[in-house]
């Protein structure tokens, strides 16, 4: 489409182009779909860009029409020129070389990088299967040794607290009831 | 093609050094720098405690200054408070209160892992292994196995950064290999230096107010001896302390292996304590009546051990009998 037929539509928008520019605009435009269609995007853009609250309804064949479009769009290649440097190159024997051997020093990266971590030893995956209590770690837990003694829970009464506290510093934690530090008097020997 | 060899050449044998470097490393060298590092490094991060079914996050500074060390331990939930360790003095003060507690603990050298001895003397009870590398807070790191060799001690793993050697991660796993507490950094940073809290003035009144230090398992004459205790396990620290607002004192012998400890206190008995075994967490306690007294061992050791140190127990004679003129 010439130049000068697009100065026109937006002029004509504009409200600017003489009447019978304007005329003559809208003869052509009769014959003319390219034309018609022209004028009416931009219209819908003159009219949208001064009216921000308005809202432009798409058509419904909106989608369907932008991907028919899309499909008639042409399939660029590589111009030939290009394709024909591909196929016609040639590559010296010191350069296949380096080439063979940056891909062999390569793949001995990745392949040493993919190995596998050391497995736990023998043992610890022996008493990782006997063990059938729940452990958060994904690892299996180091080589337990069996107790023959059951380990019951109870709520701590307030010695018990000081007991904790006074075996380790972690126990001075926000355990609810828990006493701080029991202060620690002088044992003289004599 | 003399250039093409040379490459070739050079990547395989730069390569080849790393991993055998890395390769070359064993368990005992990553938790001796990893000792090393605990006591050398300015380094910060958070921290989270799982114990007792219980998650308590903390943010956690260390700091070091001409060999002078500070550990310092800030609770991120309630009840606020802030734990320093400033050389054999450890403080707590809560922030509600701005009440100040304190205790003398020369025998606790980190709250986060407790090698209180050198890896050769552990070597007739635990047994150490690289069991893989796995990434904790980010940070690649070599996961140490610690397997105890006889049923009196805990088994361990140690999650140790490759570059620092500082634990990542630490793990206790009871008798049948299920978890009893971890301790967790979600973040960690090494800096070049790390500002020293000051310490209160209670840190002078708690070394007034020490207790006996016990070294090579000389314990002179103290209230109680444990007899027949499990291999390894030795005095290390004995005191005196008042505890539930009593004004009666407690004996209090603090046992070790070097990793794994267990304290023994000795009071007049009480109609409120329960005897036989317990447990919190990781931690087994057991008490006994002997005498006139109750004897509780306590320690985040198998009931195995505790019990057995709390049947060794034997009460000494008063030491002003021993002065008494026959």
């Amino acid at each position: 489409m010439h130049e000068d037929l697009i100065q026109k539509i937006s002029r004509f928008l504009d409200d600017e182009l003489p009447e019978d520019e304007a005329l003559s605009l809208l003869q052509k435009m009769r014959i003319d779909s390219e034309l018609a269609d022209k004028m009416r995007r931009y219209e819908t853009v003159s009219h949208a860009i001064k009216n921000d609250d308005l809202l432009v309804a798409a058509r419904p064949d909106f989608v369907s029409s932008v991907s028919s479009r899309i499909q008639l769009e042409p399939t660029y290649l590589i111009p030939n020129a290009e394709r024909r440097w591909i196929r016609n190159r040639r590559f010296t024997r010191p350069q296949k070389i380096a080439a063979a051997a940056a891909s062999v020093a390569v793949i001995a990266l990745v392949a040493h990088l993919q190995r596998p971590e050391p497995a736990p030893n023998q043992k610890m995956v022996v008493a990782a299967i006997k063990s059938s209590a729940v452990s958060t770690d994904s690892a299996p837990a180091p080589k337990p040794v069996a107790s023959t003694i059951p380990r019951a829970s109870y709520p701590v009464n307030r010695q018990i607290s000081d007991y904790l506290q006074a075996h380790s510093s972690i126990y001075t934690q926000g355990e609810v009831g828990f006493h701080p530090y029991a202060q620690v008097t002088q044992y003289s020997q004599k | 093609m003399t250039l093409v060899v040379r490459f070739i050449l050079i990547f395989f044998f730069s390569t080849g050094s790393v991993f055998a470097e890395d390769n070359k490393l064993t368990a005992r060298h990553i938790l001796t720098n990893m000792i090393q590092a605990l006591r050398t490094l300015n380094y910060e991060g958070t921290v989270v405690f799982w114990r007792n079914g219980r998650l308590e996050t903390m943010k956690y500074f260390h700091a070091v200054d001409h060999g002078k060390e500070q550990e310092r331990l800030v609770a991120l939930n309630s009840p606020l408070r802030e734990v320093v360790r400033n050389g054999d003095v450890v403080s707590c003060r809560y922030n509600d209160t701005q009440g100040v507690v304190f205790d003398h603990r020369p025998y606790e050298r980190s709250f986060l892992v407790n090698f209180s001895r050198t890896l050769a003397e552990l070597d007739d009870f635990y047994e150490f292994s690289l069991s893989g590398k796995e990434d904790v807070a980010m940070l690649p790191a070599y996961v140490i196995d610690i397997e105890p060799k006889d049923e009196f001690r805990y088994a361990r793993r140690i999650w140790v950064e490759k570059l620092q050697f500082l634990p990542l991660k630490t793990a206790v796993y009871d008798a049948s290999g299920a978890l009893l507490e971890q301790v967790v950094f979600t973040e960690q940073h090494v800096k070049a230096a790390l500002p020293f809290r000051e310490a209160g003035p209670e840190a002078g009144q708690a070394n007034t107010l020490a207790g006996q230090a016990i070294k090579d398992g000389n314990t002179g004459v103290l209230p109680f001896t444990v007899t027949d205790s499990p291999a390894g396990f030795r005095p290390i620290y004995f005191a005196r302390k008042t505890m539930h607002d009593s004004h009666l004192p407690v004996d209090y012998l603090l046992m070790s292996d070097g990793l794994t400890s267990i304290s023994v206190y000795k009071e007049n008995k009480s109609p409120e304590m329960e005897l036989g075994l317990r447990s919190v967490g990781a931690t087994n306690y057991y008490s006994l009546s002997l005498g006139d007294y109750q004897i509780t061992a306590m320690g985040e050791a198998p009931p195995e051990a505790v019990k057995s140190i709390v049947e060794g127990v034997r009460l000494n004679p008063p030491i002003v009998q021993k002065l008494q003129p026959k």
